[in-house]
């Protein structure tokens, strides 16, 4: 559905760069340099992305701008800015933050070289990985908390992360919900969890494509070792960018693994049928 | 009529059972069964359809009747994995199984299942999180709006980037 129109703000002004930072660093083996507005700098969670480190200048895989500009009506916009193109904007600083966030772990993911990042929630089930693959807002953040509470081990809500081997690695943030209270219950239990070391690599055990319906219960179908792989692929962020290397991890992952598709229902009651199943 | 298979531009991956292809001239990436991994494999111009069902009952030990090659030749051709000029479908006169192939589906009697690869950035979302707002399983990523009011903040990390960056620009 189209979102209603807006009345059009005009921001004629040349954006504010002057008083940009510049933050250097390393992720998953990508140099990237981020340019934000000092006011924004206080407003994103370090380290940005899972396991980044600072880095020193030099050149660098992947950069990002923020750019501050002013409306007419004294209206401000952040644009995240990417080669000259701008990739979102928004209008307030949290948000700003947000957007930020999200785009250099995208971008962390795509251009990683030695790994594969599929959108997918994560959890270690009898030493290993059960990936429930989703994009954004497809609701794997709360299954994986709910996962977590049936008593599987956390390790993530937005990527799996697959090595050459096949093995799948944590992605070792706090769980982002949508819903503020499911955030503070996320705090509660993984804080403690998460201040620890992140756990060791472990094979894929299991996939599971699911799809929401209310009253639903959770009866799949075995898919293929094609099927499984499908799945996933059609989640993976550098399948176009490095497609050779994408399959053959994840065909390497799903040869000792096991698909299931289905419906599912609530997010507690889809956790406990799916552990006592697996 | 001797099919002949499109392999510029293509790569596999095996599998048990199956074989996976990644078509580098469109980005799209195919399961395809062992029936029709076998047709596609031995599609090479010089047999006839009857002389495949031949070659793959003899290679599998499988049964591979006439009609099963070409339902395989149909929807590797609707893939876009057979040389332009087949016209399988037309020659057999088989009704179209398009609505048959769906998406990451394997089920029933389709040979072939297909996915697009996404374009990196479509896996964007930059949607911060809100109160009372549930997931819509399967829905797109949003864009952000811009006269949303503020999300509230994410509890905060234990380690903030140092003030004014690592460096000044």
């Amino acid at each position: 559905m189209l979102a209603a129109p807006r009345n059009p703000v005009v921001f004629t002004s040349s954006p504010k760069l002057e008083d940009n930072c510049l933050l250097s660093f390393f992720a998953f083996g990508v140099k990237f340099e981020l340019r934000v507005p000092d006011a924004l700098l206080s407003q994103l969670a370090w380290p940005i992305v899972p396991g980044a480190e600072f880095a020193d200048e030099g050149q660098a895989d992947a950069m990002l701008t923020v750019q501050e500009r002013q409306s007419a009506e004294g209206e401000t916009r952040y644009e995240i800015v990417e080669n000259g193109t701008v990739l979102s904007a928004v209008n307030y600083l949290e948000a700003a933050a947000c957007a930020v966030e999200s785009w250099v772990q995208l971008t962390v993911a795509t251009l990683a070289k030695e790994l594969v990042f599929v959108h997918a929630g994560v959890v270690g089930w009898k030493d290993r990985a059960v990936v429930v693959p989703g994009r954004s807002l497809s609701g794997k953040s709360t299954l994986v908390l709910s996962l977590v509470e049936s008593g599987a081990d956390y390790y993530s809500d937005e990527y799996a992360i697959f090595d050459s081997e096949g093995r799948v690695h944590p992605y070792w943030r706090l769980p982002k919900l949508r819903v503020a209270s499911n955030q503070k219950v996320a705090a509660s239990l993984l804080g403690g969890t998460l201040g620890g070391a992140p756990p060791k690599p472990i094979p894929l055990g299991w996939v599971l494509i699911s799809r929401y319906e209310a009253d639903s219960r959770w009866h799949p179908r075995r898919l293929s070792y094609g099927g499984t792989l499908l799945g996933l692929l059609d989640n993976t962020v550098p399948l176009r960018c490095r497609p050779e290397q994408s399959v053959q991890a994840l065909a390497r992952a799903v040869k000792n693994a096991q698909g299931f598709e289905g419906m599912r229902g609530e997010a507690a009651d889809f956790a406990e049928q799916v552990l006592a199943s697996l | 009529m001797k099919p002949l298979a499109r392999k510029s531009g293509i790569f596999a991956e095996n599998l048990p059972e199956e074989v996976v292809l990644y078509d580098k001239t469109n980005d799209k990436v195919h399961c395809l069964n062992k029936t029709a991994a076998a047709v596609w494999e031995n599609s090479d111009g010089s047999k006839t359809v009857d002389e495949l069902a031949r070659a793959i009952e003899a290679k599998s030990g499988a049964p591979a009747d006439r009609n099963l090659v070409l339902q395989a030749l149909e929807e590797l051709e609707e893939a876009g994995l057979m040389e332009a000029g087949s016209a399988v479908v037309a020659e057999a006169g088989l009704p179209s199984r398009r609505e048959a192939v769906g998406k990451m589906v394997m089920a029933g009697s389709a040979l072939v299942a297909t996915i697009v690869a996404a374009a990196p950035k479509a896996h964007a979302s930059q949607d911060p999180p809100k109160d009372g707002d549930p997931p819509k399983a399967g829905d797109p990523p949003p864009l952000p709006v811009p006269h949303n009011p503020p999300p509230k903040p994410l509890p905060p990390s234990s380690f903030k980037p140092p003030a004014g960056g690592n460096k000044k620009t």
